[in-house]
This record gives C-alpha cells, structure tokens and sequence, in this order.
C-alpha cells in the first residue's frame, strides 16, 4: 500500500519520508537548499497545535502547520535506514 | 528503565504538590481570596505573579508524574525541565534577597528598617534550595536519557 | 607596500561566521545561537603578514539564490563585489547540506577557503573528517576550527594569504547529465556571444543559474544585447523540473564526495529532543515562556536596587556638592536641575539596562529564542503572521531598532512589513526607566508584576495590530513557517558580560550625547525667560507645554507629562529625564517624592503614562530605520500615527479604569 498524504494528516510520532512537495515556485528548491531532499526520512520529535518539530538528515526544524501541509510523506516499514 | 524512575516518579509527584500549593496559596493571596496574613505573610507572600510561575512548576511535574504513570520515559524530561526550573527561580530569589540583605544592612535604605532575612524567604526560594539538593545528589536521574524511539 | 586582499566570510545561517569573523578581526558584532543573526554586511580589518584583509561578514544563506532582504545582502556581496578570498564556514556536524553552498560558489569560480567549524562538535560526537582529502577532492583550501576557542583561526589566516598567492582556480564543474547538460551548453553560447556580460560573469555559471530560472541572473541580462534570445530559449523549457533536478544533482555530487572524506556518527533522537518536547509543549509552552520572561523582569527589577541606591547617592551629594558650591545662580541651576536632576535621573537606571542585556545575552545563547519562534508560530498564523516573525519582536525587547532590522530574515514582504509595523511595540529597553520610576514610586511592592503586565501589554497589541493590518492592509495569508532549530548550549558567562558590556556601552553613549543634549535643552527653556520662575507655567517650556497640554488633557495629564512625551520622541528615557529636570529636585528619592507629593500625579495617572509611554510613537532612531527598511515615507507616518493613536486609546482606558479601581 502506497499511502501518501500531507505530513499534517500523518499520525503523530511515525517515522516517514518525503516524496513529493506540492508548492509553489522556488519553495520546493528552498526546501532542498536548507536540507529537506526528496527520499529523506523524517523522525516528527514534537508537535504542537499543528506546527511540527522534526529531524531530517540530523538537522532539526520547526515547520509551521502551513509548511506541513505541503511535504507529502510515507510510511517507512521495517528498518529505519541510517543517513550520513 | 523501571527502577531508575520510581524515585523520580514520586519526587515529581511530591514536588508538583509542593509547588502546586505553594503557588495556589500565593495567587488566592494576592486576588485576596484569603487573608494575606494566613500561615505567614512573609513565607507565603501574597503575591500573584510570583504564585503563577510556581503554578506553571508544579504544572510541569504533574505532567511528568502522569509520564511515569504510563510508564513513558518521557516523564523524566519533564521532571528536568522541571527542576531546571525551579533552580533557575530559586537563584532569582536568592540574587534578589542577597540584593535586599544589601539594602537593609549596608545601605540602610529607607523603607527596609523592619525588614529581616524571613521577609525574602519566598517559597521559590526555600523549595528552590530543596531542589538544589536534590538536584546535586541525583544529578545522573534527572538527565533525560533517549531509550528508544517514540 | 602592505597588499590589500577582499575577504568574504559567508556560509549558511548559524554556522559561526560572526564568530569566526570576530576572531579574526577582533570586532564585537553580535553572536547569537539562533539562524539570522546577522542581517546586514560588516566590515573589518586584520593585518597578517604584510596582508591587510579588509573582511566582510555575511549574513547567513543556504543558497546562492536568495529568498529573503538578509540573503540578498549576502549574494549581491560575492556576486557583484567580487572578494579576492571567500571564507566559506561549514558545520561540521551537517556537512551534507553545507557543501551545497560550496558546490554553488566553486561554480562560480571564487577562490575559496573553507572553515570546517563548530569541529568541537564533530569531535565529541565522534566524526572523523578528511581534511586532505577533502582539499584535493574539490581543489580548495580547509581549515578545521573551533571559533568560540580560537582554535584554527591562525590557520585559517595562513591559509586565506596563501590563497591569494597561488593561481586562480578554474571554476569547478558539476555535470548534470542528460538533457539539463545539453540545454546549458546552448544557452553557454548563446551567453557567450555577449562579451560584456560574459567578462563579468563565468558563462557556464551564468548558463546554470538562467536554467534554475533565478530572477537575478535573468535581471543581469536586461541590458544586454542578448536578453530576447535567452528568453526565447528559456520561454519552452519548465523552470521547476529542472530546479530541482539540478539541485539534485548537486546532491548527488556531495553524496559521492562525502563519505570519501568522513565518517559521520548519525544523529538520533537525543536528550535535547526530549527537553524540546517539554518546552514546546501544547499546553506548557506558552505558560512556560511566560514565566521565563517574568523572571526576567523580576530579576531586572529586584536585583538593581541596591546599586541604584548608590548611584542615587552620588547624585544627591553631587547635587548637594553643587549648591553649596557654586555661586553663580543660573550656573548652579544648569547643573543641578538640569544635569544633575536630568541626566542623573536617567542614568539611575543603569544598572537595571544591565542586567535585563545580560539576560537577554543569556537567552539569545542558549537556544530557547528559535523555539519561542516554535512555540508562538500558532498563535502567530492565527493573527496573520508566522513564527518567525517573533524573533524580531522578541529582539524588540532590547532596542527596536536592530529588532526591525532584524525582520530580512523574512521571507515574505507582506509579512515583513506588518512585524516591522508592530515591532516597535514591544517594550525595548529604553522605556524601561520610565516604568521604574513610576511603577516604583506609585506601587512600589508590586512594581514587578505592574512592569510585566506591560511588556506583555505590549505582546499583545503588537499581535492584534498584527491582525488588523492583516486583515485591512496586507491581506493575504503569512508564508509557510520553517526554521532550523540550532542545539542548544550552557550560555558561556564570559559571552554574556561581553554582550552586556557591548549593549550597555551603547545606552551609556546614549545618555552621554543625546540625552544629556536633551536634557539641557529642556533645562533652557525652564529658566528662561528671565523673570518666571523656573519650570514654571510662565517659562519657555511652560508656554509650551500649556501649548499642547489639551492634546492629552482628556487623559489626565498636565504640561509637564506633556513636555516630558515630547522630547520623548528623541530618545524614551528623556521622559524620566525631563521629568527630573522639570521638577527639579534632584533624581531619584527626590523625584519620586515630588511626584507623589503633585496632587496631579495618582497612581491611575502613573500608569496611563506608562501605558501611553509603551505604545506611542517610536523614538526617532526606530521611526528613521523604519523608513530605511520600507522605504517609504508613508509607512513611517502611518506608524507613527496609528501607535499613537492606540497609546491615547489605551491609556484613556487605563485611566479610566484606574480611578475606579485604585
Ligand atoms: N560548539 C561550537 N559553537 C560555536 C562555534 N562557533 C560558533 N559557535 C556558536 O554558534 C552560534 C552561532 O554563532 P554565530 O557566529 O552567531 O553564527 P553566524 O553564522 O554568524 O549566524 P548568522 O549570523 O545567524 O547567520 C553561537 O552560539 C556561537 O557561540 C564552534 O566552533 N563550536
Ligand atoms: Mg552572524
């Protein structure tokens, strides 16, 4: 099952990883630029009131809710492959 | 995991209680709810702001008791921050009593003749000292450890 | 003859650039654990070995495409200055995403030297980097420093010298493959038939960047003869695929170079997630905020007292020096109810100045204010702005000028300019004294919470201006929030005096120039005119003050409160200067007994004044950088107007409801 959805939607807690960016032009190259590449795995570490803390590549980022709704994700199943 | 947090576990309940009271006490002082001179008015001073922040403490280690008790080892950062906390207050209190023993003793400011150490002797104070010595001998407890994804 | 060599020190936000420059120069521009710090160029000077290096610190950029006024500043620097050396500073512990900066400036053929910092980190978590490896690997220079030890930064001078001794490099080439590589070719020659333009920018990296649809790069060719062609050319292709397929390449790039020369230990989930988990908290967070920053003002409050008791002290016998002293009637009142009375009354507070920059110091180091960002960005959306735009107005705390400068950092130009607007509402520094002094003088016990109570006054109509100006004067939605979170450290206490001692150095200069000016002014036309009493209805300042009086006369208040919010506009602590002045009694002690003792002064007036003190209009530094900042004259009037229309609503309120209740 390949279920995609926006990183908002996402159940709280769940390792994912990005896929796909639906933004306008540049946002999805800005994304890229500060560290967010398509295929990264996504550890969510907190998130309040629809804004999300994560940990992608070993950097940590705030998004707000908006932000949020733009990263589509998916499931990771089974080993959670190491970066760097 | 388990042995580890019990301690924890009850220090967090216990302090919660402690600040959570203290607090209380303080904020109904201060709208006026009870008598300003109830117990002591100089170690529960009728203060509203100050018993808010020690709302807002006791708060945080309620949070972390309810952690433990489901067995979340999230519950140990909590009672960090917690503690944190209560130090970074208890510091604050003790500069500004160091800054009223100046005022009294070797200033003799107007307005401080009556004044005597009990008079800066806040809760956030004595229980920020509490915790200071609780935070010294169990220092390796309260660092929050990472044991395992969320 | 010493050779001068141009040296730019860029690299991505919170890297440590200020740090290093810092190091390097000896300056003491402003270091700060938060991405944005720096928002504007500064330069300095080093002499090394017959060198003299003018550098340049940047502002932080992830790119060479810039998105936000901050990165402009930086790209337009290695762009069109052309610096002989760019100093790139890389994190250590996030190599990947640094090197994607770096692939971009060897594009561009810069001569580079590249400062892995922050190797401190690296080290204690474990990564071993190749350093050699990495030099001949992309055929540059690098240097592995710890900025804030001073470690490598001799290295690092050695090696920019060096730099500028050996031969230019060729600009370094990515290949993109595929259709991307052929597209670039032809526009390459397209681009090259244009001698002018291709003199001063490299073809293939002009090539690139065209392809990458960079506004920029295309507003480069607007004179050229060659601009109709190029946008013929690029008028079929599909900007966004291409984007990201090229900054795709790049990663693909580094991610063949990468684990030639290091072997990172990754990062997992550590403690300081967990504590972030609690800071960030849903219900927690704020409540938690909150009580940070009334410890701030507690702090700042109950700990000055005794040194303002001494420097109260040495005013009174300083006043009392000059009385007895000085014969000459109009000299003695020059001094003592003027200076002595004004400028003592305001440098009274000194000490508080202090410690509130010293635990702003600590704050700004230690991490928390990026998730302040975090922690307000909801509330933030939901009055139309983003997190973000917090750390200005957070900064709003010390001086609202930096604070307004330091909204670049936002991307979005309708966002920027309703924080810019709203910034000067949060209560910086200078207002401080006036609270003080009234909030002492009038409710003496709970001066503490009465002064927290505006600063968060000052949140608040900040956020719902926020709003209104969202919904009637920039409408449309604040742009999608992200921010990287830097870890968070044990503020260094040596840091944190400095940054005190460099702020608070500032506020002395102040009060030595602009107030003192201020103050003397004031004391002249209280003297004058020959034959009125001083400071009274018939002086100078009387006439005038009576002039004005009805414009604030429905809230309460008398000429002399009048007078002192007017000369306020030059720099706020003049208000508790001229009040000073006016009553003339010396400062401090003095001055709060010769304010309660005016029968026109109660307590519901006290704080209608500091009310209106918080909101109206900006000092006359803020409302110039607002200008600087929008540019447009209009915006500055418009501020100005509406801030003190809102200060006259709300201290009317205030008042009002002070005399019922009080
Ligand atoms: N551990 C460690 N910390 C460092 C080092 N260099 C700088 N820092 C810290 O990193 C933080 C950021 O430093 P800055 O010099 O302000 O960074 P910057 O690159 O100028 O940041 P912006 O101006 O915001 O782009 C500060 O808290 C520094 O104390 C280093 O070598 N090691
Ligand atoms: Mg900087």
């Amino acid at each position: 099952m390949t279920s995609r959805i926006p990183l908002a939607m996402y159940p709280t807690g769940q390792t994912c990883r990005i896929c796909d960016v639906c933004a306008g032009k540049g946002l999805k190259r800005r994304l890229m630029e500060m560290g967010l590449t398509p295929e990264s795995i996504i550890q969510p570490l907190g998130c309040n009131r629809g804004s999300f803390l994560v940990l992608v590549n070993g950097t940590r980022y705030a998004l707000g809710r908006g932000m949020a709704n733009k990263i589509i994700v998916e499931p990771v199943y089974g080993e959670v492959p190491q970066f760097g | 995991m388990e042995k580890n947090h019990n301690g924890l576990k009850y220090i967090s309940l216990l302090w919660g209680i402690l600040y959570m009271a203290a607090g209380l006490v303080q904020v109904a002082k201060g709208v006026g709810l009870l008598p300003a001179s109830l117990v002591s008015s100089s170690l529960l001073p009728a203060e509203l702001a100050g018993g808010l922040v020690l709302v807002v403490i006791g708060a945080v280690f309620f949070v972390a008791t309810f952690e433990f008790s489901k067995d979340s080892f999230e519950g140990s950062a909590y009672a960090y921050v917690g503690i944190l906390l209560c130090l970074v207050f208890g510091t604050l209190y003790f500069l500004s009593m160091v800054a009223d023993l100046i005022n009294a003793y070797i200033l003799a400011m107007e307005g401080y003749e009556k004044w005597t150490f009990v008079d800066s002797f806040k809760p956030a104070l004595y229980l920020g000292i509490l915790s200071g010595v609780v935070y010294a001998v169990w220092k390796n407890r309260f660092k929050p450890v990472n044991q395992g994804g969320f | 003859m010493a050779e001068k060599i141009k040296v730019a020190v860029a690299g991505n936000p919170n890297v440590g650039k200020t740090t290093i420059f810092n190091a390097l120069t000896g300056a003491r521009q402003k270091v700060g654990n938060w991405p944005g710090v720096t928002v504007e160029k500064k330069e300095g000077t080093k002499k090394h070995k017959d060198h003299i290096l003018e550098i340049v610190d940047l502002p932080g950029t992830y790119s060479l495409t810039a998105y936000s006024a901050d990165e402009v500043v930086a790209r337009d620097y290695i762009l069109e200055e052309k610096p002989d050396v760019v100093v790139q500073v890389l994190d250590s512990t996030n190599l990947e995403r640094n090197l994607y900066l770096t692939s971009q400036l060897l594009e561009m053929g810069t001569n580079l030297v590249l400062a892995l910092n922050m190797s401190d980190r690296a080290e204690t978590r474990g990564d071993d980097i190749d350093i050699r490896r990495l030099e001949s690997l992309l055929g540059v220079s690098a240097i592995k420093t710890a900025a804030n030890e001073g470690r490598g930064i001799n290295a690092l001078l050695d090696s920019i010298v060096n730099k500028t001794e050996s031969n230019p490099p060729l600009p370094h080439e990515i290949g993109y493959g595929g259709r991307v590589e052929e597209n670039i070719c032809a526009l390459e020659e397209i681009l090259g038939s244009d001698r002018e333009l291709s003199k001063n920018y490299p073809s293939r990296w002009m090539a690139v960047k065209l392809l990458e649809g960079d506004e920029n790069a295309l507003s480069k060719l607007s004179s050229s003869s060659i601009e109709g062609k190029v946008q013929n050319f690029l008028s079929d292709l599909d900007h966004e695929e291409y984007e990201v397929e090229m900054a795709d390449k790049r990663y693909e790039f580094i991610g063949t170079l990468l684990p030639q020369v290091c072997t990172t230990c990754a990062e997992d989930v550590s403690p300081s997630d967990m504590v972030d988990k609690v800071i960030t908290n849903k219900y927690l967070g704020i409540p938690i905020f909150l009580t940070l920053m009334w410890g701030m003002f507690e702090l700042t409050f109950a700990f000055a007292t005794p040194f303002m008791e001494l420097i109260d002290m040495f005013f009174g016998w300083l006043a009392a020096a000059v009385t007895s002293n000085i014969e000459t009637v109009w000299l003695a009142s020059l001094l003592g109810d003027g200076i002595v009375a004004g400028v003592g009354s305001v440098l009274l507070f000194v000490p508080n100045i202090f410690i509130l920059f010293f635990v702003i110091a600590l704050l700004e180091s230690s991490g928390y204010m990026a998730r302040a960002a975090f922690i307000m960005d909801r509330l933030m959306y939901t009055m139309g702005l983003q997190g973000k735009s917090f750390i200005p107005m957070l900064t709003g705390f010390g001086c609202s000028v930096p604070a307004i400068m330091a909204t670049r950092t936002l991307e979005d130009e309708k966002d920027r300019l309703i924080t810019m607007l709203v910034t000067p509402f949060m209560s910086c520094g200078a207002r401080l004294p006036v609270y003080i002094l009234l909030a002492g003088t009038f409710f003496s016990r709970q001066a503490g919470s009465v002064i927290f109570g505006l600063y968060v006054l000052g949140i608040l109509v900040a956020i719902v201006s926020a709003k209104l100006f969202r919904t009637f004067i920039a409408k449309g939605q604040p742009s999608p929030f992200i921010m990287e979170l830097p870890p968070y450290t044990r503020p260094s206490l040596k840091d944190s005096l400095q940054h005190m001692w460099n702020q608070g150095y500032l506020y002395l200069r102040k009060v030595g120039t602009i107030i003192v000016g201020g103050v003397v002014l004031i004391w002249l036309l209280a003297y004058f005119p020959q034959g009125a009493d001083y400071g009274s209805a018939d002086s100078l300042i009387g006439s005038l003050g009576k002039l004005i009086e009805p414009l604030v006369a429905p809230l309460g208040f008398d000429w002399k409160i009048a007078v002192a919010l007017v000369f306020g506009f030059v720099a706020k602590e003049i208000v508790v200067g001229s009040l000073g002045t006016l009553y003339g009694t010396g400062e401090g002690e003095a001055l709060s007994s010769a304010l309660v003792a005016d029968p026109g002064f109660t307590p519901a007036i006290a704080l209608g004044l500091m009310v209106f003190t918080l909101l109206y209009v900006p000092c006359i530094g803020a409302v110039a950088v607002i200008k600087k900042e929008t540019g447009s004259w209009k915006w500055m009037f418009f501020q100005a107007a509406y801030s003190t229309a809102v200060a006259w609503i709300l201290a009317l309120v205030t008042i009002g409801v002070g005399n019922i209740v009080l």
